[in-house]
């Protein structure tokens, strides 16, 4: 006959068993899909075809005006309405507390502006999450068929090094929101995770977030999300002499390839590669761009050209164009001595340009914003540079 | 995560700043008393401004405490004195999982461990192995963290189980219980 404290422990043991047993289920039916993933194709632009050679003349482009002095990291979208939502992070000076994340619609026909408004203050998010908000940055904008996400970076205590993700999304293009929710990407705390570069998109309605870590050491990394916004995992992104590397800017080229170009704290751009759509990553030679320190944007063409926009000055007053192909990156024991110049967006020396941003909305036009001298984003078009009639 | 993570967490960290404070008294009742008292104070705001609450601002640092920690200051709460019966495996387990889990976060090795606790497998074979082969207070902790990971409260299974303030005590536990088991026994003194 069984003892007391026998009988409990097989009565635990019972009701452990059972409880996990629910938590499988509960779990089975929540994970229903096992759809393949891999990445969205390039979108070519419709009714134009490709010019052979790159025109930077062609360019249209649209300096915001904003109503702070310090305005800087853009990211760019296109909404489910057709317009285009640019968000950055503006106040006094960088990391003040009057920062605020500020958003403009622009209508894409013309260019034409709305009135930049506020969408989120460290408040918001201090309501939202029921912790103390100290400052907000980094904003990305990413939009996911008829749900538009927008991911912020706070910080409660300490600078950036101490940061976190957070997230909310509308299914109504951004009229109304859900609350702010966090999310988990270190033990440590949960701290250290920032954003700058664009989501990648993925066949099966879910998307991959590139995040990067700051507190220690700086290494880039991937987070994986279902079509509703569950996060599935993170994989690390390592470069070349597992140096250290901030704000991989994810460009596919294959359905299950993609490169990663991170910012190096050398004179040199960080590459890896993935080719199995984003689960796990490897280091390939350094990029030969020079790219001093700061973030870069990438795009890939439905004709195979990857655009790559970088800061070939170290005091970031000169931002330049570059092109490339495909099948050159992905040849296999080259050098990557095969990008091509094709022109300086900005050289004005004791000025900044920085942290571009690509977008390319469904009609295949594409976009790139950037911060203006700290002063305020400009908006380039640049789609006739690439596309003729 | 979803917004049960928010409460949970907010609540987590009110709990363990009564904890905190009521570990002082030795009367149960009276302690468990502050600890309800303080927990509740923490809640409250100082300004009109919600997030000024101290639980706000320790949620802020902390995040969301793992099971084990607030399973851990529940019992010190009832029995400060309390031994917990946890095999050898138990106990070293949490020091070398959050060795390898920090580690790894900070580049110091390549493999990320981190990154199966998103795996709801994972979740459910580590609740099972714990299930079948632990000791109760094991098998309690692992099961809730189970439940309340698939429940979304925990986007990461080794956050529901493992945080670091948990991970520090359980290696300073284990060095107070290595140097016990290590000192020379006092012999007693013979009357001749």
């Amino acid at each position: 006959m069984m003892k007391k404290p026998e009988k409990t422990s097989a009565l635990l043991r019972l009701v452990g068993a059972t409880l996990i047993l629910l938590s499988f289920v509960f779990v089975r039916q929540r994970d229903s899909s096992d759809d393949v993933s891999s990445f969205v194709e390039a979108r070519p632009c419709e009714g134009r075809v490709e010019r052979e050679r790159f025109e930077l003349s062609e360019a249209r482009s649209l300096t915001l005006e904003t109503p702070v002095q310090s305005n800087h990291s853009s990211s760019i979208a296109e909404t489910p309405d057709g317009d285009l939502s640019i968000l950055w992070y503006g106040g006094t000076r960088e990391g003040a507390k009057d920062v605020c994340i500020y958003e403009e619609r622009i209508a894409p026909e013309g260019l034409t502006a709305s009135a930049p408004e506020i969408v989120c203050a460290p408040s918001d998010l201090a309501r939202d999450l029921l912790r103390s908000i100290r400052k907000v940055g980094n904003p990305v904008v990413y939009s996911q068929d008829k749900r538009l996400w927008t991911f912020v970076v706070s910080v409660s205590y300490g600078g950036w090094s101490g940061s976190a993700i957070n997230y909310r999304y509308s299914d109504d293009g951004g009229r109304s929101w859900s609350k702010f929710r966090r999310l988990r990407t270190s033990p440590f705390f949960n701290m250290s995770a920032l954003i700058r570069t664009p989501c990648v998109s993925k066949t099966d309605g879910g998307f991959i977030l590139p995040v990067y870590c700051e507190f220690l050491t700086k290494y880039g990394m991937t987070l994986d999300f279902d079509r509703n916004g569950r996060m599935l995992g993170r994989s690390r992104i390592p470069i070349e002499g597992n140096d250290e590397s901030l704000q991989p800017c994810v460009v596919p080229v294959a359905p299950e390839v993609a490169f990663s170009f991170s910012r190096t704290p050398t004179g040199k751009m960080g590459t890896s590669k993935t080719t199995d759509a984003g689960l796990s990553w490897r280091a390939e030679p350094r990029a030969s761009v020079e790219n001093y320190n700061a973030s870069v944007a990438a795009l890939a063409l439905a004709s195979g050209r990857v655009l790559l926009v970088a800061n070939s000055e170290a005091d970031r007053s000169r931002l330049s164009l570059y092109e490339t192909s495909a099948e050159l990156l992905t040849s296999e024991g080259e050098t990557p001595e095969h990008w091509t110049f094709l022109g300086d967006l900005e050289n004005e020396p004791n000025s900044e340009f920085s942290y571009p941003f690509f977008a390319q909305t469904r009609d295949g036009s594409i976009y790139l914003t950037y911060t203006y001298k700290r002063q305020t984003i400009k908006l380039v078009d640049l789609t006739d540079c690439v596309y003729g009639e | 995560m979803n917004e049960l993570s928010n409460y949970f967490g907010l609540v987590g960290c009110a709990l363990l700043c009564g904890a905190v404070v009521g570990l002082f008294f030795p009367a149960r009742k009276v302690r468990l008393a502050v600890a309800a008292l303080v927990a509740l104070l923490s809640l409250t705001p100082w300004s009109a401004v919600p997030s000024s609450s101290l639980a706000s601002r320790v949620f802020a640092f902390y995040d969301v405490p793992s099971v084990s920690t607030l399973v851990v200051a529940a019992l010190a709460l009832w029995k400060p004195a309390i031994k917990f019966r946890v095999g050898a495996f138990w106990r070293i387990a949490p020091i070398l999982v959050g060795l390898l889990l920090y580690l790894s976060e900070f580049n110091v090795l390549s493999v990320d461990l981190y990154r199966f606790g998103y795996f709801p497998v994972f979740a459910l074979v580590a609740a099972g192995v714990a299930v079948l082969f632990g000791d109760p207070i094991v098998v309690v902790v692992m099961c809730v963290a189970n439940v309340l990971h698939a429940a979304g409260v925990y986007a990461n299974f080794f956050d529901a189980c493992l945080d670091f303030p948990f991970w520090i005590g359980s290696i300073v536990f284990g060095v107070v219980r290595l140097g016990t088991r290590l000192a020379p026994k006092k012999s007693g003194a013979t009357a001749e």
